[in-house]
């Protein structure tokens, strides 16, 4: 272990006193195995079914009508769709950056946060892979071109074009993610299908634990296993990101075309990311009482990433504007004077005044240990990265080089709908997955109990206390 | 337009309305009698110089209907004859027995009858008729000018939806009237037009004439007299047809017979309530004319200037080096088409416009898609102003897909449906598109149009007579855009081939080639050193517009050179110093 290690800082504790082998699983093994539904989650998961219902009325208009139902259109070619489909695919990095990079960095705290991260990561992109399949208005036809098969034709997808590159990107992602979760879910499946009293759901979990029986062999193979799967899933945090913004870095629009592109919109995910586990965990840990779990410690660390990530992507704004004006381009420059005064400044300045402005006062410990401060902050920076992806998208599109063809873009009554709609689909899985799957990685947990030696450096849970 | 004073009509005991369209005249009337449209007809007609024609019809009646020379024949008692038959039995009395089936038929072939030209007849001006001023208005204040619509006329075109979704020249409006005002009067009343996604908003006017008044959108237009308000005639039909009706406001109820093309006493009110417009191109162009002058889209010089430097339209930008790309150029051993559009000639007529609508089966998609942007027409006419708002010079443009030699949207389709042929053409592979739009956003000309919809229409029976049936109709969900009229250049393929003989220059015409009044577009074949269009482009006059880009574009303009009358006073009030489009240097960036 490094010194620099933050388990080694003074700090609030990464897990609270007075627990043990048996209250760390009781405590998070039965929130899914109580049989009595909380009413509070019932509520809960009502309403982000109901919303889910939006999407269900969205998408049968669109199939049955046509894309137009949304406020697309020649110039703007790309609204809500679009913005949609990079925020939620923003949000989805979190999880795999907390899973993987800090494991692979040895960072304990990240052990009660990562599975319901990932369950996020998961959730996000399949909110974000909504959108690239049914934006085109015709999905049964986007499927079958652009996937890459071998045919009669001869006809291949074009590997030039960045939206291929973002089909490989996001399925890599998402099956890379969905392996991890999985694989990291094992050996606590395994513990609720010894724990739980029902024989339907000792058959079900025991399913899902791959006849796990906790034998030195595999935890061995596990251990390899979870390692690779970091390997492999970390250069995707950076990767996915870096090619979703391809879709706009290597377009000729002024506003997209920019090498900063890649490192902003990265940081931007990972801001992003952390301010959705931010939201999530807040709710969670107050209503499961997990404070002992997620602790303090837990929501400082994440309010820090949340700022230093939030300093990068104002950096890149800053950037933008800069080069704009030092490129002395009339295009750029005009698309920079028309962000910020044309008929969409007010989005511009929500945009600064959300990510700019906001993520700076976590520079106050006061502040940063505020749990309802740092929510409304989580919130805030969710707005402000959609307004970000609105500027990029919209504010670019809608003049660029020929005044004649210049337009206004606004979403339609269809476009809130999907978007609601994807919140609510982003919910109701989420509020399933607390339901039926440990929201926090049990045996994990337990490694870094005291006087536990597993999982490498259990012991140092104890030197931080 | 149809009659719309019941009054008067009701009068006449028996009243039988013989027309195209069951409008408002043939509402106030007993029987409406379908007419056969002049192009299911045999009639007769003189051209401007007395010379006869003996008009075919193209197409058996489709509706059973009836022309005017039958109808009339049944009222003189010949019973059911044919309008051949009339036509033919009045040319034999002119003709004469005399070998008439000779003459018939060489008429009929000829299209003229020989010979029948009126004798010229001199006239002779009524000395001093010419220098009359124009009548004065009687008093101070506001007039009323009321004119033609630019594309249905008078009215009796209000029914073609190609006319109706024709953006008119200047205004660029679509589907409607508005009253037309200077920039002066619209600040003095306080009009207030803005853009937003679902249309042009602007303040609706009530306008009161003699003792009549009307509601109108107002619409602000450079150049327009201060004290003057245009309205076009020609809307506000009750009963047009299935397009036509229900349509912008009848100018006819302020006009009156006293003064018929004008009149003073105007009045001119806002009533605080909005109207939303169907424009395909925004005030922005006014707003930010400096963007349009640095961006150097539309170049042109006076004559002065360019016999001073016939150079000027390309100094004005910079071309990046033709190999400055990441992938291998393309190579052309055969054709490779290109095209030039010379702006000292286009007058914005937009009859390349309607051609092409109608030679692409391009639908027409109603004014609340247009008024969102997404009109479908390929060829479009930019209008940019220049030089202040009182007196500015107006550019027209037209735009249509450049062909790019590097084209932005080629290399961003994931599903490669916009793809480069071996004659250079940038070809939309229709049942290979999803539908990403990517191609649309990355093509800085904005030529490319989507079907949010399934705009077209596959029922109706007269619409299907009425396609082409070598473009293919696209579906919903179908990125489209011109196409250089690629089945008109196979067809001549074809032809060349058939005939075992090359392609000729000038053989193959575009659709907006072959109506241009002004001879402004040149097509053909740019690897053919002695083609027309090879030569066009070596022309110094010749640029690429935004080819700083390194586009390419194989559609390229032949910028404008004005001979402005030195004797003609040329600005008057503010902004009178003509700017000069080699302008780069204002302090707008």
């Amino acid at each position: 272990m490094s010194s620099a290690n933050p388990m080694d800082l003074p700090g609030a504790p990464i897990l609270g006193p007075g627990h043990t082998l048996g209250t760390v699983t009781d405590k998070i093994g039965d929130v899914v195995l109580t049989r009595k539904t909380p009413r509070g989650w019932l509520g809960g998961f009502a309403i982000a079914f109901g919303l889910l219902q939006l999407m269900l009325l969205a998408v049968v208009n669109l199939l049955f009508v046509g894309i137009g139902v949304w406020g697309v259109t020649i110039p703007i070619g790309w609204g809500f769709d679009i913005i949609n489909f990079v925020w939620w695919i923003g949000i989805g990095h979190a999880g795999t950056l907390i899973s993987a990079i800090l494991l692979l960095m040895r960072q304990e705290w990240r052990m009660s946060i990562n599975r319901f991260a990932e369950a996020m990561t998961l959730f996000a992109v399949a909110c974000a892979a909504f959108y690239p399949i049914f934006h085109t208005g015709r999905p049964w036809v986007a499927a079958y071109w652009l996937l890459p098969y071998p045919n009669t034709m001869g006809l291949w997808p074009n590997f030039r074009s960045p939206l291929i590159w973002d089909v490989f990107a996001v399925s890599t992602y998402a099956t890379v993610s969905a392996l991890f979760w999985y694989v990291g879910l094992i050996p606590d499946m395994a513990t609720l299908r010894d724990k739980t009293g029902s024989r339907l759901l000792k058959v079900v979990y025991g399913m899902g634990a791959l006849g796990w029986r906790g034998s030195i062999r595999h935890w061995h193979n596990y251990e390899t296993a979870y390692l690779l799967l970091a390997g492999l899933a970390t250069p995707l945090v950076v990767s996915v990101h870096t090619v979703v913004s391809f879709d706009f870095a290597t377009g000729l629009v002024p506003g997209w075309h920019a090498t900063i592109f890649p490192p902003y919109f990265v940081a931007g995910a990972v801001y992003a990311g952390f301010a959705m586990v931010l939201t999530l965990a807040i709710p969670l840990r107050w209503y499961y009482r997990l404070q002992d779990f997620i602790t303090m410690r837990h929501l400082e660390n994440m309010a820090k990433v949340m700022m230093a990530t939030g300093l990068v992507v104002a950096y890149g704004y800053v950037i933008e504007a800069f080069m704009a004006w030092y490129s002395g381009n009339t295009y750029e420059m005009f698309m920079m004077k028309n962000r910020m005064t044309g008929p969409y400044a007010v989005m511009y300045w929500c945009l600064i005044l959300c990510n700019v402005v906001t993520p700076n006062l976590l520079w106050f410990k006061r502040l940063r240990t505020s749990i309802p401060f740092l929510f409304l902050v989580a919130l805030v920076v969710s707005v402000g990265m959609w307004l970000e992806r609105f500027v990029i998208i919209v504010t670019s599109l809608h003049r660029d080089f020929l005044p004649a063809s210049w337009g206004m873009y606004a979403g339609t009554k269809y476009d809130w709908a999907a978007f609601i709609g994807t919140i609510g689909l982003f919910l109701t899985l989420f509020f399933l997955f607390v339901r039926v799957l440990p929201a926090i990685s049990m045996f994990e947990m337990k490694t870094i109990l005291p006087g536990s030696g597993a999982h490498g450096s259990g012991g140092e849970a104890e030197k931080a206390r | 337009m149809g009659f719309d004073r019941p009054a008067a009509l009701d009068q006449v005991p028996l009243r039988i309305h013989l027309g195209l369209y069951q409008d408002e005249t043939a509402e106030r009337c007993h029987w409406h009698l379908a007419e056969a449209h002049g192009l299911e007809s045999w009639s007769d007609a003189r051209a401007f110089d007395g010379s006869v024609s003996i008009v075919q019809p193209l197409i058996a009646p489709l509706y059973g209907g009836k022309s005017a020379h039958e109808v009339l024949a049944a009222f003189l008692g010949f019973g059911d004859r044919a309008g051949y038959q009339v036509v033919r039995e009045h040319w034999k009395g002119l003709f004469g027995a005399d070998d008439f089936e000779g003459r018939w038929q060489r008429a009929v072939h000829d299209g003229v009858v020989a010979g029948s030209a009126l004798p010229e007849k001199p006239v002779t001006l009524a000395s001093g008729d010419w220098v009359r001023p124009a009548r004065q208005a009687r008093n101070p204040g506001l007039e009323i000018a009321f004119r033609a619509d630019p594309t249905i006329g008078d009215g009796r075109f209000a029914n073609n939806g190609w006319l109706q979704e024709l953006p008119k020249p200047l205004t660029k409006l679509t589907w409607e009237n508005a009253a037309l005002l200077s920039p002066r009067l619209a600040a003095r009343l306080g009009i207030a037009v803005s853009s937003t996604a679902s249309g042009a908003t602007t303040d609706l006017v009530e306008l009161r004439y003699a003792g009549n008044a009307l509601k109108v959108p107002a619409w602000i237009v450079p150049g327009h007299p201060e004290d003057s308000v245009t309205l076009h005639l020609g809307y506000g039909r009750r009963k047009a047809g299935r397009v036509g009706s229900g349509l912008g406001v009848n100018a006819y109820a302020l006009r009156r017979s006293d003064g018929l093309w004008f009149g003073a006493g105007l009045e001119i009110r806002k009533t605080g309530e909005r109207a939303i417009l169907a424009c395909t191109q925004d005030h922005w162009t006014i707003e930010h004319e400096t963007q349009t002058t640095k961006r150097h889209l539309v170049r042109s010089a006076d004559l002065a200037e360019f016999e001073r430097n016939p150079h000027f339209a390309r100094e004005m930008s910079e071309e990046p080096p033709a190999d400055l790309s990441m992938y291998p150029a393309h190579t052309y051993r055969g054709h490779a088409w290109g095209m030039t559009i010379d702006l000292s000639a286009c007058v914005g007529c937009n009859a390349c416009v309607v051609a092409c609508q109608s030679e692409n089966n391009i639908p027409v998609v109603g004014k609340d898609q247009v008024a969102r942007g997404r009109e479908m027409q390929w060829i479009r006419i930019d209008r940019y102003y220049q030089g202040g708002l009182d007196n500015p010079e107006t550019h027209h443009q037209p735009v249509l897909c450049m062909h790019c030699e590097n084209a932005p949207c080629e290399v961003v389709c994931p599903v490669a449906a916009t793809v480069h042929s071996d004659e250079g053409l940038n070809d939309m592979v229709y049942n290979r598109c999803v539908g990403t739009r990517y191609c649309s956003n990355n093509c800085p000309y904005k030529v490319r149009r989507f079907n949010f919809f399934l705009y077209q229409d596959w029922d109706t029976p007269s619409l299907k007579l009425m396609r082409n049936p070598d473009v293919t109709v696209r579906s919903r969900g179908v990125m489209e855009k011109c196409t250089y009229c690629v089945q008109r250049i196979n067809q001549a393929r074809i032809d060349a081939k058939n005939q075992d003989r090359p392609l000729r220059d000038g053989e193959i015409e575009t659709a907006c080639q072959s109506v241009c009044p002004a001879r402004a577009i040149v097509f053909g074949d740019v690897n053919d050193p002695k083609s027309r269009v090879t030569g066009q482009k070596s022309s110094p006059r010749n640029y690429g517009l935004l080819a700083d880009l390194n586009t390419r574009p194989r559609t390229s303009y032949l910028a404008s050179v004005r001979n402005p009358n030195p004797d003609m006073p040329r600005e008057a009030g503010p902004g009178a110093a003509r700017a000069s489009l080699e302008l780069g240097s204002g302090p707008d960036v």
